[in-house]
């Protein structure tokens, strides 16, 4: 009977001596890649201190460990980790192994401290801003997410970038910029935000190309341009009656075209008198082009005073 | 106090018979008032009120016969070539003062300058010849017309003087007050003096140089050309004279300046 009291003493103790992992906190260590992680556990009473195991998420076994008390401190690059820990008795005896628990250790913030973190150059041609974004990288990150949201804090776009930068286009507007690291395993890093709002400036569109249709007399008959996507043609037509000197408008609106060579032609029943066309283009968010402006008059075809 | 009054009566009477001898127009004020009314009333545009109407009218009728007419055919012309209708009215009022014949003139000028299947000259140049070419002329108005409308032609042609509009439009005016001079028109004797400076052999000036001379002997009335041809003709012809070419036209200018002469009667 005597000989079976430490068997029993120690199932009792092993019982007894269940590591309960409490939680795990990070925090970065500055000035370098790696993070400092602090693991805590309900401490045991008769534990005489603990083993702890570390290994990554894909099975291989950094770390082996004592610690004296329910606490472990270690630094690791940033990864995704688990960790585990037994009790160690007085005798040497070691309790059973906790459970395995996650610890993430995401990638570092990248920072924004370089001279010119953006520029943004809007382009007429294209109708957008070709924006591009710069940082200082984050040595484990595999790639970046660059998210561009719009003043109101709503997504725009998501670009991914292999390098510190980002070159994209987007739309004239107010923008912030968040930049997050991504591991190999898609372990992401809480964003980098480039302070405040930056602005993707609306150029001024380009002067339309329309070419005048004149008849024999050096009259305008008709104007002829060239439609293009995202961009209206918008056409006011004034009158000024001789002698006068204020020009009235008869009518200002938005051509509608297919894309491709269009034609406005003055209408049949214009009074004579003298008039300007003028076309100019328009485009949300940008600012609308110079006028491209015409006159031409309108006479009669026979003068009969009876 | 009754012999004041008849005192000032009869000196009213002194007065009114103290007035030298005019031409005394008899004018149908009535109707030229009535017509008046009519068509100013018919103009909205002009946004006039009835006392407006009536003032204006009172207006109009005082360019006595014809003023009415003479009126509404200027308004309705500017008004129908674009001009804005106060503007229109402006110068029309201007025409009831002036005789038929100046309105006429400025009426026909004005189409044959304005509308595109004659001169088609712009309005601002078009109003201002056709106003200048009105204005106490005295000749034949269709004689006159067709002296510009030809002359202008013959300057910008392109096989011809291939001058600009407004050039010849403007040398066009500054001939066209010789037009009453000639009885037939000046445009042949222009052609005629013109050719002769350009082609003659000894001559042979330039577009710049004959226009200078064409005027001053045009302006010396219709017998001037044949003098000036023939005195050139004297000059550089045979032995007589041997004069210089610049002699011989500054000598022909001379002798056509004696074409037509005011001679007082004894």
């Amino acid at each position: 009977m005597r000989n079976w009291f430490p068997v029993l003493a120690l199932l009792i103790l092993q019982s007894s001596v269940q590591v309960n992992m409490v939680f795990a906190q990070v925090q970065s260590v500055p000035f370098t890649e790696k993070s400092q992680v602090e693991v805590q556990w309900k401490p045991e009473p008769d534990a005489m201190g603990y083993q702890i195991e570390i290994k990554t998420l894909k099975g291989h076994k950094i770390r082996k460990a004592n610690a004296q008390k329910a606490i472990y401190v270690f630094k690791a690059q940033p990864g995704r980790y688990q960790l585990r820990a037994q009790a160690q008795t007085e005798f040497g005896t070691l309790g059973p192994w906790s459970e395995w628990i996650n610890v993430n250790i995401p990638p570092r913030k990248v920072k924004f401290d370089l001279q010119q973190n953006f520029t943004a150059t809007a382009r007429s041609e294209t109708l957008s801003g070709e924006v591009k974004v710069h940082w200082q990288g984050a040595q484990a990150a595999q790639y970046y997410r660059v998210i561009f949201k719009n003043e109101k804090g709503e997504f725009v776009k998501s670009v991914k970038a292999e390098q510190s930068f980002v070159q994209t286009e987007l739309p004239p507007g107010r923008y912030t910029v968040g930049v997050i690291s991504v591991l190999e395993d898609g372990l992401e890093s809480t964003p980098a935000q480039l302070q405040g709002n930056f602005i993707v400036e609306s150029a001024k569109l380009p002067m339309p190309d329309v070419k005048p249709l004149k008849n024999s007399q050096g009259q305008i008959e008709a104007l002829e341009f060239e439609s293009r996507a995202g961009v209206s043609y918008m056409l006011s037509l004034e009158r000024n009656y001789y002698l006068s000197s204020n020009w009235l408008e008869i009518e200002t609106k938005a051509l509608t075209s297919q894309i491709g060579v269009s034609k406005w032609i003055p209408p049949v029943d214009l009074p004579p008198a003298q008039y300007r066309v003028s076309l100019w283009l328009d485009s949300k968010g940008w600012q609308r082009s110079e006028k491209s402006t015409w006159e031409f008059v309108i006479k009669p075809k026979e003068l009969d005073l009876n | 106090m009754v012999f004041l009054v008849q005192a000032f009566f009869f000196w009213l009477h002194l007065g009114f018979a103290a007035v030298p001898n005019a031409e005394v127009i008899h004018c149908d004020s009535a109707d030229e008032f009535k017509n008046s009314i009519e068509i100013l009333k018919k103009e909205d545009g002009l946004n006039l009120n009835d006392r407006q109407i009536i003032q204006e009218s009172l207006l109009i009728s005082k360019g006595c016969n014809h003023a009415s007419v003479r009126f509404y055919k200027v308004f309705k012309l500017l008004k129908y070539s674009g001009v804005d209708l106060k503007s229109s009215f402006g110068i029309a009022v201007q025409f009831t003062t002036k005789d038929d014949q100046l309105t006429k003139n400025f009426l026909e000028i004005f189409k044959k300058i304005y509308l595109e299947n004659y001169l088609n000259m712009d309005f601002t140049t078009a109003l201002k010849y056709s106003l200048a070419l009105s204005e106490n002329y005295q000749g034949n108005s269709d004689i006159l017309r067709e002296d510009f409308t030809q002359l202008v032609r013959f300057c910008t042609k392109d096989k011809e003087m291939a001058l600009s509009l407004r050039f010849c439009a403007e040398m066009a005016l500054e001939l066209i007050p010789y037009s009453s001079f000639y009885p037939q028109g000046e445009f042949a004797d222009f052609k005629k003096i013109y050719s002769f400076l350009r082609t003659h052999k000894q001559l042979g000036l330039s577009i710049k140089e004959a226009l200078k001379i064409v005027p001053r002997v045009l302006s010396q009335g219709p017998k001037a050309p044949d003098n000036f041809i023939k005195t050139i003709e004297l000059a550089l012809t045979g032995e007589a004279l041997k004069l210089s070419p610049q002699q011989a036209v500054n000598l022909a200018l001379s002798v056509s300046n004696q074409s037509m002469q005011r001679k007082e009667l004894k």
